[in-house]
């Protein structure tokens, strides 16, 4: 028990140094710690599932260990910005001001072609458009045109805009009222049958989807008859 | 400092857990170790009842621990202990001393792999 413990902490630390030290470009979309855990739970589960000649508290004591490793680990980086950077890693420039930034390039082994491939994934052909381009903890790019080369805001042409954006009330999902979100827009059950009425049905049972709007509409769309 | 709480109190948890469980793998081991000399002493001076009842003992003693050994050791390092008892049994009932004997020396070694297995050692955990 005690080898599969400390074996845990010495691994577990092994892989998160190591993917520090491979860099930003083969972590993708995860954070390094999150990469690790994955990983790790993965295989550490199959394991005893598949070799009953493990005892399963073999498999159980690593993963116990790595999940308590990686709660402290998050609350370690939530309490210290330094210990987040090194666990996380800091965003890079990669083109600030307008300005390539070779550097940070070289030191995330971030080549030009993958810069300009990134930046025509975004509908850029133009590196001369981009203000800001940062490389994210996740392996993204972050993209920021120069000001004249965004569609201009409503704010910036001196516009008054209606605002007219609002999230609809889900009153009905699948059959099932949703009494909680009913309350929350101060409805009722009796208000809610009496729209049902005057769309033509008796029970919400028959409802796929329900949704207050606004301005007050009720979009209702009805279950389909299985065939 | 409260949300640091649940995961140091659950790596101390499994820590102290894993060293309970090394100090009771020790013990045992070593009472079984002690039981097996004592037979294979009996056996050397040939009064095979006692051998017999020296080892019976220490199988009744082993076999209480079968559960408890399954969930924290290697399944074929507790089974080949267990098939090795029972060849000693054999032996005993025969009165075949060297086989005997030899059977208790590969046994006791095995019930200190068992505790082996489970200690904090720079060997064991590189």
């Amino acid at each position: 028990m005690i080898t599969a413990f400390l074996r845990t902490v010495i691994l577990y630390l092994f892989i998160m140094v190591g993917l520090r030290l491979m860099g930003k470009r083969q972590i993708g979309e995860l954070e390094p710690s999150e990469l690790v855990l994955t990983m790790m739970l993965s295989d550490l589960a199959t394991v005893p599932m598949q070799d009953f000649g493990i005892p399963l508290l073999s498999g159980v004591i690593p993963i116990l260990t790595l999940l308590a490793l990686s709660m402290l680990l998050s609350q370690l980086s939530l309490k210290s910005i330094r210990f987040r950077g090194i666990a996380c890693g800091r965003p890079t420039m990669l083109i600030n001001n307008g300005k390539l930034c070779q550097d940070n390039m070289r030191r995330n082994r971030f080549t030009i072609d993958e810069l300009l491939e990134e930046l025509r994934g975004q509908g850029i052909c133009d590196i001369r458009t981009v203000k800001y381009a940062v490389l994210e903890n996740s392996g993204q790019l972050s993209i920021l045109p120069w000001p004249e080369e965004q569609p201009p805001t409503a704010k910036q042409l001196n516009q008054k805009v209606e605002d007219d954006v609002f999230l609809p009330h889900i009153l009905i999902n699948d059959g099932r009222v949703l009494t909680q979100s009913l309350i929350s827009c101060g409805k009722d059950g009796a208000w809610l049958l009496k729209q049902l009425k005057k769309q033509g049905f008796s029970s919400p049972r028959e409802i796929f989807l329900l949704t207050l709007h606004h301005q007050g509409e009720v979009y209702c769309l009805p279950k389909e008859v299985s065939k | 400092m409260k949300a640091f709480l649940p995961p140091c109190t659950l790596l101390l948890a499994i820590l102290l857990a894993s060293i309970v469980n090394c100090r009771a793998m020790t013990t045992c081991s070593e009472r079984w170790s002690q039981q097996l000399e004592a037979s294979d002493a009996a056996a050397a001076e040939d009064n095979w009842d006692r051998a017999e009842e020296l080892l019976q003992k220490s199988y009744q003693d082993w076999s209480s621990y079968q559960s408890y050994l399954h969930i924290v050791a290697r399944h074929e390092a507790v089974d080949g202990a267990e098939a090795m008892y029972r060849r000693a049994y054999a032996f005993a009932e025969e009165q075949e001393e060297s086989e005997f004997r030899a059977e208790l020396a590969d046994l006791r070694h095995q019930v200190r792999l068992l505790a082996e297995m489970e200690r904090f050692s720079i060997k064991n955990v590189l």
